[in-house]
């Protein structure tokens, strides 16, 4: 999906419980910094989602009460306005050990938060961003080349160089295998996992070449 | 000048602002934990450090002073939520903080933060949009 598509999606997107508006204002209406900050929200989700059920399983309410914190501060970065409203309320509940308010809440909290990621996967918003495709195929040392390069950039902890490289090469027909592992590693950057990022950059340039 | 920031936040939403707001002018490494960024401090030398408060295992007061202790010279400022979190953002401005930003972060605040300009005196973001 093309950049300019995901603008066009964004423009006519209407995700209950998301002020898209509200959200592009955060970042001056930069539409790319708005996506890139939805297929965060949308990575993380399920992690966190597990963590908070961890949490409420054990009672550990002081636990659930930082992952409320987060939640809320991710929600209202995107526009999620009932949602971090919903999550500060938790927040304090969980903080200060009111059982009851947490009973009361924490499962419309979750199916909340569960609702907008499931809206915002059907609505494509938070695919992986990769510019328009480019028929040209990658020539054998061309590619060993650019992977060798990303695999530096990422010992370097050079994460835009890194990232720019990966989504350029994803543009070229590639092997699907290839595809997926560059996807892969993408994936990784953006979770913050640089050892396992260098180490699948790594192995990566031992199978394929 | 380009400027290697150091975002630390144990919420990949908020690592994903900062990094997308400011990567273009400056290199930036999110890290999701205090740990992290120790372990991370010496091969991604940061001249600003973006430090969220309230995380697990250790907090921003912790990781503050762990990295003071590992060596980390550089400004930190402080990543808060509406609510100050049990007097933790008044015990890292006391252990050195320059200033805080309080959440939601907005590209002005973290640009103006990024340009490295001295303000003078501690510094305090408040977003306009609070919500």
């Amino acid at each position: 999906m093309c950049k300019m598509n995901r603008s066009g999606l964004l423009a006519s997107a209407r995700i209950e419980g998301l002020d898209i508006h509200k959200g592009l204002e955060l970042y001056e209406g930069s539409v790319p910094v708005y996506l890139e900050v939805l297929r965060a929200f949308f990575i993380q989700g399920p992690r966190q989602i597990a963590t908070m059920r961890d949490a409420l399983e054990l009672w550990d309410l002081p636990r659930y009460g930082i992952e409320a914190h987060a939640l809320k501060s991710a929600a209202r970065g995107l526009g999620a306005i009932s949602l971090g409203a919903l999550a500060a309320q938790q927040e304090a509940a969980g903080k200060g050990g009111n059982e009851e308010a947490v009973r009361q809440d924490a499962g419309r909290l979750l199916s909340d938060y569960q609702a907008l990621l499931e809206a915002l996967d059907a609505s494509g918003l938070a695919r992986e961003a990769i510019d328009p495709p480019d028929d040209t195929p990658v020539e054998p040392e061309a590619l060993h080349k650019q992977i060798a390069f990303a695999a530096e950039r990422a010992e370097s902890y050079d994460l835009s160089a890194l990232e720019e490289t990966l989504r350029e090469l994803l543009r070229h027909p590639l092997e699907p295998s290839l595809s997926r592992e560059l996807r892969a590693v993408l994936d990784m950057s953006a979770q913050c996992l640089y050892e396992e990022t260098q180490e699948a950059l790594r192995a990566l340039l031992a199978d394929h070449f | 000048m380009r400027k290697r920031i150091m975002v630390i936040d144990d919420n990949l939403t908020s690592l994903t602002q900062v990094k997308a707001i400011l990567s273009k002018e400056h290199d930036v490494l999110p890290v999701t934990s205090g740990s992290q960024a120790l372990k991370l401090l010496h091969k991604f030398v940061p001249d600003i450090i973006l430090l969220d408060i309230l995380m697990p295992e250790m907090d921003g007061f912790e990781t503050l002073i762990a990295l003071r202790q590992a060596g980390a010279v550089c400004d930190v400022f402080i990543l808060t939520g509406a609510e100050d979190t049990d007097g933790l953002r008044e015990k890292c401005m006391d252990a050195g903080a320059k200033g805080y930003l309080r959440k939601p972060l907005t590209a002005p605040m973290l640009l103006a933060v990024a340009s490295g300009k001295d303000f003078g005196t501690p510094l305090s973001f408040e977003s306009e949009y609070m919500m």
